[in-house]
């Protein structure tokens, strides 16, 4: 699974329903606050080979995103 | 006993308004963690921006949740950066006027004052009003003591023209009348939640447009950027620090809900048609002054002569109705209309044609006692 980071829980629940609505099955989790800059965060957890799809729903629905984090928190390109 | 005081706070409330506030009394803290509580918690309250949000045409994360429509109205106006100069109705509450008066004398702002006793004039006055200088247009939607309506689509239109923020205070319109912010050109729509939104008492929204630079009120936990010394700049983040009144908020979603299933235009007429009810049974009888005529919505009104307003209130409530006399927080209102005090009786939803004619029938009663 691949996260993508978003920034508060209202943001976060905005995408788990954007991307609901299209078949992919996401769920809210906490981010590390080592891997943000800012502090406590949410992401998103999807299967990562939904990225570019789920990269341009975001886009699509406003909802500002982060890094896209491998699950294990690892930092991959956004 | 028969309220008729839903002006101030609606009493009765759909039976889902008072479960939900038992079901969310213990819960998480939402958006303060990951796990399954405040998940929970944290998508009823996504549930309540949804609702909201849809009731005036905005989005979800555009919904703040306050404590009041007086909590809502304070963040609105002294969020403004760089404040200076206030236009606002002749009608506002004091939630509205206290809070610009406040600014005038702490600030140096000044407030200019849009007569509302011709509504269709208003849009001219105000474009006339506008001036360089000028921060804010702060407008109250309905009266919360005659059935007064200002023409807020054409004022907003007015302030977006020329880039000014418009605030609308809602909390006698929303949920019966049809709002969408974008098409009435609203920027920031506040409102109580305990009102026609059926919510509990300690509930207050503010709807925004867009996005907006606004100054928060109160500075805290936001669950988000904790290490940022500020508040986070992304709504509804920005102006909700500390803990949402989740219990609350869960009451105020069942009475969105309750609102939507229904119609506010539908809620809106039946108001309105117990309004010409009390109009047509007392505007012949001798020395009962009912005022703003012209205007039918949820708040009749009224004098009797030889008779205080407070005796009024007394008398009937002596007789099992609850009215309120006074100046309803509202004194320039009051003023405008060459009132001392009234009596306002004022409908919600669940109010009986059979509660109104009681009251009429007592308040007949009271005339003739004392004329």
């Amino acid at each position: 699974m691949c996260i993508a980071a978003i920034r508060n829980m209202t943001g976060a629940m905005k995408a788990r329903d954007a991307l609901s609505r299209v078949g992919i099955f996401s769920q809210i989790v906490s981010i590390d606050t080592s891997l943000t800059k800012r502090g406590c965060a949410y992401g998103i957890s999807f299967p990562c080979e939904r990225e570019v799809e789920v990269k341009r729903i975001l886009k699509a629905k406003n909802i500002d995103f982060g890094e896209i984090m491998g699950s294990s928190g690892t930092r991959r390109d956004r | 006993m028969i309220y008729l005081d839903n002006a101030a706070t609606t009493y009765k409330k759909p039976p889902n308004v008072t479960e939900a506030l038992i079901k969310w009394a213990q819960c998480g803290n939402p958006g303060r963690g990951s796990h399954s509580a405040s998940i929970a918690a944290s998508e009823l309250i996504y549930k309540a921006r949804e609702e909201i949000a849809s009731l005036f045409g905005a989005e979800a994360e555009n919904v703040i949740f306050t404590a009041g429509a007086t909590s809502s109205l304070n963040t609105a106006i002294n969020g403004i950066i760089q404040g200076k100069r206030f236009i606002t109705t002749d009608f506002e509450h004091n939630s509205v006027r206290r809070p610009v008066l406040a600014l005038c004398r702490d600030r140096g702002c000044t407030r200019d004052i849009l007569p509302s006793w011709d509504t269709k004039n208003m849009p001219r006055l105000l474009s006339r009003m506008i001036c360089k200088d000028t921060s804010a247009v702060i407008c109250i939607h309905k009266s919360n003591i005659t059935g007064r309506t200002m023409p807020i689509r054409d004022l907003g239109k007015i302030c977006r023209d020329r880039g000014i923020p418009f605030i609308v205070d809602a909390s006698q319109s929303a949920g019966s009348v049809n709002i969408d912010i974008k098409r009435d050109n609203i920027d920031i729509l506040c409102a109580a939640g305990h009102k026609g939104l059926l919510g509990i008492q300690g509930t207050g929204i503010m709807v925004f447009r867009d996005h907006m630079n606004i100054s928060p009120l109160l500075h805290g936990g936001s669950g988000s950027d904790s290490r940022d010394e500020n508040m986070p700049l992304h709504f509804p983040d920005r102006l909700e620090a500390g803990t949402p009144a989740t219990p609350a908020i869960a009451s105020l979603y069942e009475g969105v809900r309750f609102v939507r299933s229904h119609g506010e235009e539908y809620i809106g007429r039946k108001q309105r048609k117990l309004w010409y009810r009390c109009y047509d049974n007392l505007s012949s009888i001798r020395g009962i002054k009912i005022y703003d005529s012209h205007a039918p919505g949820a708040n009749f009104l009224f004098n009797i002569h030889g008779i205080s307003h407070t005796d009024i209130a007394r008398e009937l409530d002596k007789r099992g109705i609850c009215v309120r006399s006074g100046l309803h927080c509202a004194p320039d209102a009051h003023d405008s209309l060459n009132s001392e005090g009234a009596v306002r009786a004022s409908f919600s939803y669940f109010t009986t044609t059979a509660e109104v004619d009681e009251f009429i029938r007592q308040v007949k009663e009271i005339a003739k006692e004392n004329i």
